[in-house]
């Protein structure tokens, strides 16, 4: 079975939809299928580093990220020129694409699902 | 072609579930084509809610599906975990959580989201409705 991508691009706090993209995405890696993830848009704000919701604002979704190297989702991209400017981070455990990288990127799976 | 339905966009907000109708009935009546299953996550297990009451001048979108799976034997799956959050209960999960009553639908079931998995390896295409 070939590899799906979830691609996000909801924001983490406007509603469940990266919760239950995030938790779609570690189903499909329980049942051992390959899964990454894409982020870009509103999407990307999951990626930044020192955020602190508190509880009326949702789960600390960020903090699922790392977890995910127990599942073995590896791969987090985000496009190159989607990088916030200045005085936010963006964590370690996303790699940046070129456009070029992006798009040969998207094409790559079986299964997308956006989020 | 096997084909399975997985539709995310709520049936109030959006047109997911009027969309993803008319393409499983495409694919029923196509002779090339079969439908495994329609999977419901996100604000669309809000379909599987036998209290909504559809004002009778409108299109019942509810009825609509729980007619082509009783006519087409197509399974309707809610994702357990986004229907229990949001109010729909089956009669099983209503003892489990010791509630009054239960606000599951007939014709749709609540199932985990391996079934959708197992939709994913079994068909050939996955078709979202957002």
């Amino acid at each position: 079975m070939g590899k799906t991508l979830i691609h996000i691009t909801s924001s983490p706090y406007t509603g469940l939809a990266v919760k239950e993209a995030l938790d779609l995405a570690m189903v499909l890696a329980t049942f051992e299928q390959d899964v990454d993830l894409a982020f870009s848009g509103a999407g990307i704000a999951l990626l930044h580093q020192n955020q602190s919701p508190d509880e009326s604002q949702g789960k600390a979704l960020y903090k699922m990220l790392a977890s995910f190297e127990f599942y073995d989702i590896d791969n987090l991209y985000l496009p190159e020129s989607q990088i916030p400017k200045e005085g936010i981070e963006i964590t370690s455990l996303a790699s940046s694409l070129s456009e070029l990288e992006w798009k040969d990127m998207l094409t790559r799976y079986q299964h997308t699902f956006r989020f | 072609m096997l084909y399975a339905l997985f539709i995310h966009g709520s049936p109030f907000q959006t047109k997911a579930c009027h969309s993803a109708l008319s393409f499983a009935k495409t694919i029923i009546a196509s002779k090339e084509h079969q439908l495994k299953g329609v999977f419901f996550y996100q604000d669309a297990v809000l379909i599987g809610n036998r209290f909504n009451q559809c004002p009778r001048d409108e299109f019942d979108i509810q009825a609509a599906w729980q007619t082509l799976s009783k006519d087409y034997g197509i399974e309707l799956t809610l994702c357990i975990a986004a229907a229990v959050r949001r109010g729909i209960i089956s009669e099983s999960e209503s003892e489990r959580y010791e509630l009054e009553s239960a606000s599951l639908a007939s014709q749709f079931q609540l199932e985990g989201l391996g079934t959708f998995v197992s939709f994913m390896n079994d068909c050939d295409k996955i078709i979202s409705f957002k």
